[in-house]
């Protein structure tokens, strides 16, 4: 039922041409440089530790790795995290 | 910037938290709308920064699940609220002080007028005293257009008025209007302005009424703007003729020159005992009258036994009352005789004769034009001398005719 609300849901985004973050609540991320990562739409914190960052997405997970990780910020959506990035992988 | 503006405004808390699977809670904290700064996981647990009033929502949550939370730092006004009413009296006394800055600010104190030359600049102060501008006005008590107006409306000399307002300071600019000379238009004679013999005459309008060797006396009419016309001896006039305009006489505005010869005189003297008095030690004490008590400094002035006082004040008109400062100096005076020889003495009464002379004239003179003359006689203790100067010049000057009972032409 929910996957064919999902996919209701992506046509009439397409249709509409609205973009996709906002009706499907998908995960933004801007990555600046090596040392910046700021990521909306996330679901809260499974792990965090100063080389890796483990953020709960609407479907699976973000993992950031790296070294003296720290979160500059973080709000009920939008996160931001400093410090030297390695890699940034998706996990279902 | 902003976001540190706002965190000192509402306080920032740094807190520790410590305890097994910490993310749990960072998350719980989200949910309820807690915003998480600088997070940082270190060895003794997880630091980060909150602002002060979700400080209590945090601890709550902490103290639900069995987690510890600890308050590393304090920053923000909010925290400074103690420290201010321990020293509640610096508070005050700072708020005082910005107060009756602000209050004393919004007076005048110093009224500065410039541009004048003709026009008294205290007359220039009293009207701009009667509009409302006067050392201790309240800024808030007078229009500055007003005044301006009111400057060129009852100070008829004036052309442009400009009020400026610095601090505490006014300054009236004025320029004032430069009036043409007055001409006479009318028919008038040419009068001598002084004594002297006339040597030249020169007659572009009227009838001469002297010659070259006449002597003439201050206020005589050297060229007469009446006019007489000259009958031709060869003309037979009719007699019924006779009062026609042809003959009849008419007035002009004279003009001309006449140079005449006259004289300068400057006198001079000087004492051949001379007592003269110098000036010596001073001594300034100053006075402080205030409407509560009176000061003055140094307490035990120097005394001389012959001084002359000079007086300079500064009165300042406040709401309280006036608060003036006296600067009283005492020159001392030192008499000294001094004997002069009957030529030295001469000598110094010619050059104060020259200056008067100087004076007189308003111009250098020719040496070789100047008389001596010592009118001062033997036995006096006195040399007293005259100079006489002689010179050639143009005495002729304007004035109208007093009932000018002829036809103008």
């Amino acid at each position: 039922m929910d996957k064919r609300k999902e996919a209701l849901t992506k046509v009439m985004a397409e249709f509409l041409e609205i973009p996709k973050d906002l009706i499907l609540d998908l995960p933004k991320i801007t990555i600046i440089g090596r040392n910046e990562v700021y990521l909306e739409n996330h679901r809260g914190i499974i792990e965090y530790l100063p080389n890796r960052l483990r953020i709960n997405l609407t479907r699976g997970f973000l993992e950031i790795e790296g070294r003296d990780l720290e979160i500059k910020a973080l709000m009920a959506d939008e996160i931001s995290i400093y410090g030297q990035v390695n890699s940034v992988r998706y996990h279902d | 910037m902003i976001n540190r503006f706002f965190e000192q405004v509402g306080g920032i808390v740094r807190v520790r938290l410590q305890g097994k699977n910490l993310e749990k809670i960072i998350n719980m904290a989200l949910a309820r709308g807690i915003f998480i700064n600088d997070v940082k996981r270190k060895e003794d647990g997880l630091h980060f920064k909150i602002r002060s009033s979700a400080y209590q929502a945090l601890k709550s949550i902490t103290e639900e699940n069995g987690y510890e939370l600890e308050v590393t730092e304090k920053k923000g006004m909010p925290f400074y609220q103690a420290l201010l009413k321990r020293r509640l009296g610096f508070v005050v006394g700072a708020l005082i002080f910005t107060i009756a800055l602000y209050f004393l600010s919004s007076f005048v104190w110093f009224i500065e007028v410039s541009g004048t030359k003709q026009v008294d600049p205290v007359r220039v102060l009293v009207t701009a005293a009667r509009y409302g501008l006067y050392q201790g006005a309240a800024k808030w008590d007078f229009s500055r257009t007003e005044a301006e107006e009111g400057l060129l409306r009852d100070i008829n000399q004036l052309t442009y008025a400009k009020i400026e307002i610095r601090g505490v300071k006014a300054r009236i600019e004025v320029v004032e209007k430069v009036m043409p000379r007055e001409e006479i238009i009318g028919p008038c004679h040419l009068v001598a302005a002084r004594d002297g013999i006339v040597e030249q005459v020169l007659v572009l309008d009227g009838q001469a009424n002297v010659a070259a060797g006449d002597v003439v006396a201050s206020g005589d009419i050297l060229i007469s703007g009446v006019v007489f016309p000259e009958v031709s001896p060869y003309i037979v006039v009719d007699p019924e003729q006779e009062n026609s305009s042809a003959t009849m006489p008419y007035t002009v505005r004279a003009r001309g020159q006449v140079e005449a010869r006259v004289w300068y005189e400057g006198y001079g003297e000087c004492a051949l005992v001379e007592e003269k008095t110098i000036s010596g030690r001073e001594a300034t004490q100053y006075y402080l009258e205030t409407p509560w008590k009176d000061f003055s400094w140094p307490r035990h002035p120097q005394q001389f036994a012959l001084a002359e006082k000079e007086h300079q004040r500064k009165t300042v008109y406040t709401p309280l009352g006036s608060i003036t400062l006296h600067k009283v100096k005492d020159i001392e005076q030192i008499k000294k005789v001094s004997e002069l020889s009957p030529s030295e003495a001469e000598k110094i009464a010619i050059q104060r004769a020259q200056k008067a002379l100087r004076n007189k004239i308003g111009q250098d003179i020719d040496s070789s034009t100047i008389t001596k003359e010592v009118i001062s006689s033997p036995s006096e203790q006195i040399i007293r001398v005259k100079l006489t100067a002689e010179m050639r010049e143009d005495i002729a000057v304007p004035e109208p005719i007093s009932g000018a009972q002829h036809s103008q032409r």
